[in-house]
């Protein structure tokens, strides 16, 4: 019973803002902050039980927690929550990042502030969904369902310049968003039905079950069919480069506070389902393919990395830099190492942590400037106190310097799949120097150098308690994963292995 | 011929309907008052709505020849009456409004129920002749009731014409069957199909082909859908509310009754014809829904292509139940969104009589100014668009689950394409709801008087409904399941 809890307390808490929001405008924001650590400690609690599974049989359950109801029965399909250690710490970023954007969002949003949490908050329980749920209809209808608040995030609350084009780009965006979301919805819903269809045939049991499905056989044209809609569907959500169309544009117009929302959590369940389902329930063809995708993602790393350097708006460039780290992802997923795999669970979290933490800087940036132009800024260093300060460390993380998180989970994928892809790996490394190139430049163009513009604009240069609180935190976090990385990989490592066996095995047979 | 009481009772709805109409025109002859014509039609269509509970005790039976009573036929007609009794209470204010001559609406509406509800309990040529004219003569009257509106004379003469010239040749084809088979029942005509299978009788062929035909073109697929867009466009919303729910789905209660057969034994040639129809009216719709400006229009493009998605369940090659199950919850997420839709235009066209709320910019930031209005609009738009968490994704669902086990790639293929340009163009209108106001916009604030507050709640009601059953869609399929018919006791 505690995995719907993780769903139904941001659901209602949402809900909840919206209906006292006629009362008293502060109190949503209470509400909200307190739902979402009410998520966090429950999450954190699930670390004290005991996360060992014993017997890893192909019948018998292998979650640790489980839950499961009657829902739909004319189709087989059941109410199904199951968490292992990789959900639960997916769980515990999307707390963090959530009580993150809200404190964020503090003191910026001023009007319908009960919507917007609302908004918030379902975006964040429909995410828990996907990261929890194991029935793959219940899985599709949060895939899907995430998609509107999201959507209205950027309708109501979008980047706001008193202009009437920017307006309309603005909804442009949005449906650009929209539409994306749905092709990707479409394909996902097409070949979860081809697959269950398949199933129906071999076994005669209608089932939308994950572990059921997990045992079908199927020809091999028809499974690469059927593993290629997943894949499309799943990337254009990462985004992979042809469908990354959505993101720099979504990222512009998006609120400065849904977008650490959306960046953080909603294309870390692109990266999620990635794995827990291509790979687990296609390991035949995905091993088959595994060298093409590895390649998509080199061309994903490489192409954004490139695009980002002529970009003049911060948040664009640092949504450019995401796609390229997802290209690394994809990479790792593809090369069946074990140590490749931790580091997939490092560097998305703390790559999410440290591109949360940018956008948040940026947010409060644009709130002093009101410009995220960095052609109009330039030697903003002495003229504010602790966000250069912050945004240098965050960006070095970004680029990968040793001693934070990120610089783990990046020298793990690249060492763990070097072994079997000496030359792509290499190249990719290269890869890094052009990210730390893009950083630097961003760095130095906002905060040194020449004041241009803000001579004769008054910045406030004073910080509140609450911004530097958030950075302070992400960036214990951050420094803790990369001194400590083994409380990730010991939660990670028995689900992680479980997905790779299965999947290594083909890769194996293949290479021979 | 003996008529039993067990038959009198089954064919009651029809009866009663019959008597109300004759009573309204009594009263109409001797004293002209809406408001006891209203009533009188109200009371008419509860007491057919609880006779089905009698209906339902003894079905199946046949009365006579003509007339053939199942539960799937009861389920459909409970659609029916429901949509001319929702159509009813939305047409009273508006014809108190502004017209003068109102009573003859009830009257039209009766009749055509009438034409629906005997078409859905056909089972014999004649009568499905008889049922189609039923409806569509009486749909001519209401589609010309605002005859000093600028369409609607147009929409009126388009629909009669095409809709006549169709009905010769569905009576040409009757003619044709009924030289071959020497019978009019559905029966025989199904017998001499089967006996036919091996070397197929050319004289058969034509004959059912154009009553296809005919039923296509009261459908609006493809190549018969001229009429659908300009006849919407000329008609009010209220008997829009009725036209685009009920005859529609009378017509395909019978025509997937009829055809599934010819599929099912794979005639070839309706197959091929069923499938490029339908992909053609999938795609055709939703590209001129695309360009639309006017809404009507546009909700009149995307019912073909509803209705091009809906065609699908006909082709089925194993079982039936699986498409009936289908069509059930295809059309019932069709009444619901159709009623919600046509309802909500009626009511922003009935307060502000002065602006033709037609023109989908008039629709413009409407959430900024009524936030319920406009969330039922979306609700009703996504549930058209098949989106999850609605009772259209449901549907959606059901039919692409369909068209995978029937191994129909091609039309997998098409669905999908079809839908995502359907997502795009709901979602044009959806952002129309919500763009903020422009300053010197001449729309202004629309305010609700409190008769048609009441009906604001009633279409809210009905939007809580679509995402109820999307949420917990057991309730509908377990009423279609049991609804399941012993249709096909013929063969």
């Amino acid at each position: 019973m505690l995995l719907p809890i993780f769903i139904m307390v941001p659901f209602l808490g949402g809900i909840l803002c919206l209906l006292c929001n006629q009362y008293s405008l502060k109190i949503s924001h209470y509400i909200a902050l307190i739902s979402m650590s009410i998520v966090f400690v429950l999450s954190i609690s699930l670390f004290f039980y005991d996360l060992t599974v014993y017997v890893p049989s192909i019948y018998g359950s292998h979650w640790n927690f489980e839950y499961e109801t009657p829902w739909i029965p004319r189709f087989g399909i059941t109410f199904h929550l199951a968490a292992d250690g990789l959900s639960i710490l997916m769980l515990v970023l999307t707390s963090i990042l959530g009580m993150v954007s809200i404190l964020c969002s503090w003191n910026k949003i001023k009007k319908n502030i009960g919507f917007f949490y609302l908004n918030l908050l379902w975006i964040l329980s429909f995410s828990i969904g996907i990261f929890l749920s194991i029935d793959l209809f219940l899985f599709f209808i949060f895939w899907e369902v995430m998609i509107f608040p999201a959507y209205f995030l950027i309708m109501f609350w979008g980047y706001k310049v008193d202009n009437k084009k920017t307006c309309l780009n603005r909804y442009v965006a949005a449906n650009k968003f929209f539409m994306y979301s749905q092709c990707s919805g479409l394909i996902l819903l097409f070949s979860i039905l081809i697959l269950v269809h398949c199933h129906y045939i071999s076994t005669h049991i209608l089932s939308f079950n994950y572990d059921a499905l997990h045992n079908i056989h199927v020809n091999f044209f028809l499974e690469t069919c059927i593993m290629l809609g997943f894949f499309l569907a799943f990337s254009i959500k990462i985004p992979i480069v042809p469908f990354h169309g959505w993101l720099p544009d979504f990222h512009t117009y998006s609120p400065i506070s849904g977008a650490l929302d959306i960046s953080g959590i909603l294309l870390k369940t692109a990266v999620y389902a990635l794995l827990r389902f291509n790979i687990f329930l296609f390991p035949h063809s995905s091993a088959r393919f595994a060298y093409y995708f590895m390649i998509v993602g080199l061309i994903t790393i490489f192409y954004t990395a490139l695009i980002a350097f002529s970009q003049t708006d911060i948040k664009r460039l640092i949504a450019y830099s995401s796609i390229s780290h997802s290209g690394f992802v994809l990479v790792a997923i593809y090369s069946a190492s074990q140590i490749a795999y931790q580091g997939v669970i490092i560097q998305t979290i703390s790559y999410a942590l440290s591109t949360a933490a940018l956008y948040c800087l940026i947010g409060q940036l644009f709130q002093r400037t009101h410009t995220r132009d960095m052609r109009k800024m330039g030697g903003l260093w002495s003229s504010i106190k602790w966000i250069p300060g912050f945004s240098l460390f965050f960006s070095v993380a970004n680029l990968g310097i040793p001693g934070t998180g990120n610089f783990v989970g990046e020298f793990m994928i690249l060492f763990g799949a070097f072994k079997n892809n000496v030359l792509l790996v290499s190249i990719a490394s290269f890869s890094l120097i052009i990210s730390a190139l893009y950083s630097l430049m961003m760095i130095q163009k906002t905060y040194f150098g020449v004041c241009s513009r803000f001579n004769d604009v008054v910045i406030i240069p004073y910080t509140s308690f609450r911004e530097i609180f958030i950075s302070v935190l992400l960036l214990v976090i951050l420094i803790l994963i990369g001194f400590y990385p083994s409380i990730i990989m010991n939660i990670s490592e028995f689900p992680l292995n479980n997905l790779r066996v299965v999947f290594s095995n083909f890769i194996l047979i293949t290479r021979l | 011929m003996i008529i039993t009481i067990n038959q009198l009772i089954s064919c009651s709805p029809l009866l009663i309907l019959l008597s109300t109409a004759i009573v309204i025109m009594l009263f109409i002859a001797y004293n002209r008052n809406h408001f006891f014509t209203f009533l009188c039609s109200i009371i008419g269509l509860s007491f057919t709505l609880l006779s089905l509970y009698f209906v339902q005790k003894n079905v199946p039976t046949n009365v006579t020849v003509l007339f053939h009573i199942d539960k799937y036929s009861l389920f459909y007609i409970t659609m029916i009456i429901l949509s001319s009794m929702v159509s009813c209470v939305f047409a009273y204010s508006w014809l108190k409004n502004c017209l003068y001559d109102y009573e003859e609406f009830y009257l039209f509406l009766l009749f055509s129920t009438i034409g629906c509800i005997s078409l859905i309990i056909a089972n014999h040529m004649s009568v499905l002749f008889i049922g189609m004219e039923l409806i569509s003569l009486p749909m001519l009257g209401l589609i010309a009731y605002t005859y000093f509106k600028k369409h609607s004379l147009e929409a009126a003469v388009k629909y009669m014409i095409l809709s006549c010239t169709v009905s010769v040749l569905a009576l040409f084809g009757i003619a044709l069957i009924y030289s071959i088979s020497g019978s009019l029942t559905f029966f025989s005509v199904i017998y001499e199909l089967l006996m036919s299978i091996s070397h197929p009788n050319v004289v058969l062929l034509c004959g059912v082909g154009l009553v296809i035909v005919a039923f296509v073109f009261k459908l609006s697929i493809f190549p018969f859908h001229i009429w659908t867009p300009d006849v919407y466009n000329g008609t009010s919303s209220i008997v829009l509310i009725y036209l685009s729910t009920a005859a529609k789905i009378a017509v395909f209660s019978l025509f997937f009754k009829l055809f599934t057969f010819l599929t099912f034994f794979n005639v070839g040639f309706f197959n091929i014809s069923l499938e490029i129809m339908l992909c053609c009216s999938i795609i055709f719709g939703h590209i001129m829904a695309l360009f639309q400006t006017s809404i009507k229009r546009f909700l009149g493009y995307s019912s073909i292509s509803q209705f091009g998605y809906l065609l699908v369940s006909v082709l089925n090659s194993s079982n039936f139940n699986f498409s009936l199950e289908v069509v059930g919850v295809y059309l019932i997420s069709y009444w619901l969104s159709n009623v919600g839709i046509f309802g909500l235009m009626s009511i922003i066209s009935n307060v502000n009589r002065k602006l033709e709320f037609d023109c989908i910019s008039c629709y413009r930031s409407l959430f900024w100014y009524n936030p319920i209005l406009s969330s039922i609009m979306t609700i009703t738009l996504f549930s058209l668009s098949g989106i999850p968490i609605t009772i259209g994704f449901i549907s959606k669902f059901y039919l692409l689950s369909l068209i995978i086990k029937e191994n129909l790639w091609f039309l997998g293929i098409i669905f999908i394409l079809g839908s995502i340009i359907g997502i795009y163009s709901y979602l044009k209108i959806i952002m129309f709801l919500y763009l903020k106001p422009v300053i010197h916009s001449s729309v202004k604030r629309i305010i609700l008087d409190t008769r048609s507050k009441k009906y604001v709640f009633f279409l809210f009601v009905i939007s809580v409904w679509i995402i109820i059953l999307g949420i917990f869609p057991d309730m509908v399929i377990n009423l279609i399941s049991q609804s399941e018919p012993k249709l096909f006791n013929i063969v």
